[in-house]
């Protein structure tokens, strides 16, 4: 019986899977190409990419590269949640809170897994809604390191931050406040991300 | 003891109240929302980022060319003007204003908004 991948990430709990049984649910080789969930094209890349890219348009641009980074990665983040949430509503009803909270935890164990964006822990402190995510081996806080031989000033893993803020906003459906505590470039053990309540 | 973010909104109100201006927000130099008075039609956290790409590139452009920094950029469009400032070294202060707004007096606003937001961010 063939499953739509969706059904897997919505339904499941994949995080302890591990990278094969991922790559088998979520990942096609076609011709060169890899597919995520069957459709969607993706590439790797070296991990200076970004860094790159940042460092270039801060000297366009100064401070205000890690905004435009920060705003475009939330918003292509939000559009990804808020389309898992919409599928899933069609199909299953309601997308509780818990339910949603597993479904960004599988997508993060995905982008860890299959894609080595990096080790990511998920917490939800159902007290005081804060969501916090920790990532060892963030590919944005190497690739800084690797490009620029040395320590930043201030976090960097802007699209890291901004690509969950959204998804989590999507998946929700509200606003967050989201903020990197902690990052490696700076000289951190990790990298520490942390969102807060609904409005 | 109203909040830092009270205070800051209480300053863009009073900016608002006198005259001529349409919305407000006060942005970090990196182009994060901090504080707004702005119509829930437009992406609030994207005006940010955007008007702080405007000063932050016109800030290079006048250092490459030996300019100095700018004091504030002005966008001006015949259905009213966007200007962005500094309001210390960690913030900026932008509005929007109506096609015919009194320019003198919105800057003379904003520089007294601005004094305002530094003294409290610093």
């Amino acid at each position: 019986m063939i499953v739509d991948p969706f059904d897997h990430l919505v339904t499941e709990d994949l995080t302890k899977k591990d990278r094969n049984e991922l790559e088998s649910i979520f990942l096609k080789r076609e011709d060169g190409r890899i597919l995520f969930l069957g459709r969607i094209p993706v590439a790797s890349l070296y991990a200076t990419f970004l860094a790159g890219i940042y460092s270039e348009l801060m000297k366009i641009v100064g401070k205000a590269a890690k905004g435009l980074i920060l705003t475009a990665s939330r918003n292509g983040g939000y559009r990804a949640g808020r389309g898992i949430r919409r599928r899933y509503q069609r199909r299953f009803g309601e997308l509780t809170r818990d339910k949603a909270i597993q479904i960004a935890k599988n997508m993060i164990t995905v982008w860890d897994k299959c894609f080595g964006w990096g080790k990511f822990e998920f917490k939800f402190d159902d007290r005081n809604g804060k969501i916090v995510v920790k990532v060892r081996e963030s590919f944005e806080a190497d690739g800084y390191i690797r490009l620029k031989k040395g320590s930043s000033e201030i976090p960097v893993c802007w699209m890291l931050l901004g690509y969950i803020w959204g998804l989590l906003e999507g998946l929700f459906d509200c606003k967050l406040n989201g903020e990197e505590k902690m990052c490696v470039a700076k000289g951190d053990e990790f990298c520490l991300f942390e969102y807060n309540v609904c409005e | 003891m109203p909040s830092l973010r009270e205070q800051l909104e209480k300053i863009l109100k009073d900016l608002k109240a006198a005259g001529d201006i349409e919305a407000s927000a006060i942005v970090s130099r990196d182009g994060l929302l901090i504080a707004a008075d702005i119509s829930h039609n437009v992406n609030a956290e994207a005006f940010a980022a955007m008007t702080a790409t405007m000063l932050g590139a016109a800030e290079t452009a006048t250092s490459e060319l030996g300019k100095g920094i700018p004091d504030r950029v002005i966008v001006e469009g015949k259905e009213g003007k966007i200007i962005a400032t500094g309001a210390g070294p960690k913030a900026l202060l932008v509005v929007m204003t109506t096609p015919r707004a009194n320019l003198g007096l919105v800057l003379l606003e904003m520089s007294k908004a601005s004094d305002k937001i530094k003294e409290l961010l610093g």
